[in-house]
């Protein structure tokens, strides 16, 4: 059976207008704020690229928990839907969702937002979240693959978003992971990634189901797959294990050899202690075959639990442009790490284009996406 | 080809393991995994589980705790990830069997076990692992569940799986589907040990053990909000097979 994206919506720091982040993820400039958390944690702060109109005083699960319930609602009307036909599922990617904190003291643990969010959608098929950190907006979107592809049910909502909290930033400050300046994914003075907000939800269902309701159809998945590199637990295996297990799993699954693949839209945050491994992970996998790569981390920053589904995004509108969008803020790219980085908007005929995710604890997921029909 | 179950453990005790283990959940997972020959450099491809409930607000209050009272630099790097993440005492499962197959939490409340058995299920079908390690714990008081289960020809024990969302029981019509996807009449265990039940593991061992037994059984499972989980195992002897 093949899987159809027949709905979409999304929310990224350039807002959320398709054409707009599109402009954004190639163009820039990135809009970058400054967050603190003074009074309750003094001297907490970082650069943040935030969502448009956020309130960072109010809660971030709350703001999780609206922001999901509204990308849901405009992923269904995307596809012409006003209410989540019977059966519906939901594979929820966030890595904080409920688990961030405001104020001190703090709040006790309060209602879990998964059945929240699922209650309110009307939405009664299968339903997990998919908490992996900054891998789980594609292993929502492998899960819901995986429950259409089973017969489990006939539409899925999958995706992920994140905000920012203090919980967050907190210990991503502790790592010492994140940049004073811009994220600069596989250059030689990359210094770190930086935090962001956002994430998408897609609507998927079975190709056929999709035609025959005259729905378009925004792409397909065709392949996903996940590996734990089974190493550290912080930095990705230097050879890539789990990142280049995921990948051939998907490749598989999608009945693709590594050369079928168009472009790659890497994971790369913009720590070097990630790109070694994942080039090492591109090569296991792709061979002589210089597979065209960027992270467009460096222009939407780091959604967390929400940035995969943004980079979903970027894959489907790299699809229908027939562009591969560039890894932003590189003067000189890493050239040890042996990649064909994308520096620059490059137009090329794509069909086939892979996303891949890592993350804290080595877990990883790849998710392989073909051209819709939905822009001719 | 069948669903194989290689071993079933829960620990309740917080074990004398060594100091490497992390946190009293990662020792339980360390106790019961040691003794597991089939993880022991057999070169198999290991899938990993995690089935996520109530429990990760548990983990994260502790987390918010230790942030406020002695400052996210009381955090060593490596406890953050394996006892302040959810995943993390998996993670630090993984790590230390080198299980590098498919790696997966599923959050979902009462419903993990049944749903994170099914994916396992679904992965082995597809020869995405040759193994799979399906477990929970719980943090207040620690407690750690583990399976191993696999696919193959040695075993003609068969799930099947219904969603029952929006319903306070299991209707007529869902357990006729489930016996018919079954190919036979199962029985539905009504739960004995909910109070030490972690996402519905302690119904799924139950059900696994007479079903291997021979003695067709479902759980239910279901959330206070209404969503629902049938889940059913039914042994099919050889020389019946075709006949269902």
């Amino acid at each position: 059976m093949r899987v159809a994206i027949s709905g979409c919506a999304f929310a990224s720091p350039f807002g959320s207008d398709f054409d707009t982040f599109w402009q954004g993820l190639c163009q820039g400039p990135m809009p970058v704020a400054t967050w603190h958390s003074e009074p309750n944690f003094p001297g907490l702060g970082c650069r943040l690229a935030a969502l448009p109109g956020a309130d960072h005083q109010e809660a971030p699960g709350e703001r999780t928990l609206a922001l999901s319930i509204d990308l849901g609602r405009q992923a269904l009307a995307s596809a012409g839907l006003i209410q989540a036909p019977r059966g519906t599922g939901l594979a929820l990617g966030s890595a904080w969702m409920e688990g961030d904190i405001l104020g001190v003291p703090p709040r006790p643990p309060g209602r879990s937002l998964l059945p929240a969010i699922a209650s309110t959608l009307g939405l009664t098929g299968p339903i997990t979240g998919t908490p992996i950190a900054c891998a789980s907006s594609n292993y929502a979107l492998a899960w819901a693959y995986d429950r259409l592809r089973a017969g489990d049910c006939q539409y899925m909502l999958a995706g992920g978003v994140d905000v920012a909290g203090p919980m967050a930033i907190g210990g991503y400050l502790y790592l010492d992971v994140m940049t004073d300046t811009v994220p600069r994914p596989f250059a030689v003075n990359q210094d770190g990634f930086l935090l962001s907000e956002g994430g998408a939800f897609f609507l998927l269902e079975p190709l056929e189901q999709a035609r025959a309701a005259g729905r378009r159809v925004w792409g397909e998945i065709v392949g996903t797959g996940t590996g734990h590199d089974a190493s550290h637990p912080t930095r990705t295996a230097p050879d890539g294990r789990g990142l280049a297990f995921a990948m051939r799993r998907a490749l598989q699954e999608a009945g693709l050899s590594p050369d079928a693949i168009d472009y790659l839209n890497a994971h790369s945050p913009g720590t070097a202690a990630n790109d070694a491994g994942e080039a090492a992970a591109i090569h296991a996998v792709f061979g002589s075959y210089r597979v065209p790569v960027s992270s467009t981390k460096g222009s939407h920053g780091h959604a967390q639990g929400g940035a995969n589904a943004l980079e979903a995004l970027a894959c489907l509108l790299a699809l229908r442009h027939q562009v591969a969008p560039p890894t932003l803020h590189v003067d000189q790219v890493a050239e040890a790490l042996g990649l064909d980085v994308i520096v620059v908007p490059r137009p090329m005929v794509l069909q086939h284009v892979l996303s891949l995710a890592s993350c804290m604890g080595g877990a990883n997921a790849a998710v392989i996406f073909a051209r819709g029909d939905k822009w001719g | 080809m069948g669903l194989n179950v290689i071993r079933m453990g829960r620990c309740v005790n917080e074990p004398d393991e060594p100091s490497r283990i992390i946190g009293p959940v990662g020792k339980q997972l360390h106790h019961l995994a040691q003794d597991w020959s089939e993880l022991q450099g057999t070169g198999a491809i290991v899938g990993v589980y995690h089935a996520l409930g109530r429990e990760k607000l548990d983990v994260h209050q502790v987390t918010v705790e230790q942030i406020v009272s002695k400052g996210f630099d009381s955090f060593r790097v490596s406890a953050m990830v394996f006892e302040h993440m959810t995943y993390g005492p998996f993670a630090q499962l993984a790590i230390t069997y080198g299980c590098t197959g498919p790696f997966w939490t599923l959050e979902a409340n009462e419903l993990a076990a049944p749903l994170a058995l099914w994916t396992a299920w679904h992965d082995l079908q597809k020869k995405r692992c040759d193994l799979a390690i399906i477990g929970a714990y719980r943090r207040k008081t620690p407690t750690a569940w583990m399976l191993l289960v696999s696919q193959d020809d040695t075993s003609t024990l068969e799930p099947a799986l219904i969603h029952t969302n929006g319903h306070t029981h299991p209707t007529t019509e869902h357990l006729h589907e489930l016996n018919q996807r079954l190919g036979g009449d199962c029985a539905l265990l009504t739960p004995t040990a909910k109070d030490h039940d972690t996402n519905g593991f302690d119904a799924l061992y139950q059900s696994l053990t007479l079903a291997q037994a021979g003695k067709a059984t479902a759980i239910w499972r279901c959330t206070p909000d209404g969503r629902g989980t049938l889940l059913g195992f039914r042994r099919r002897d050889v020389g019946t097979l075709g006949a269902n």
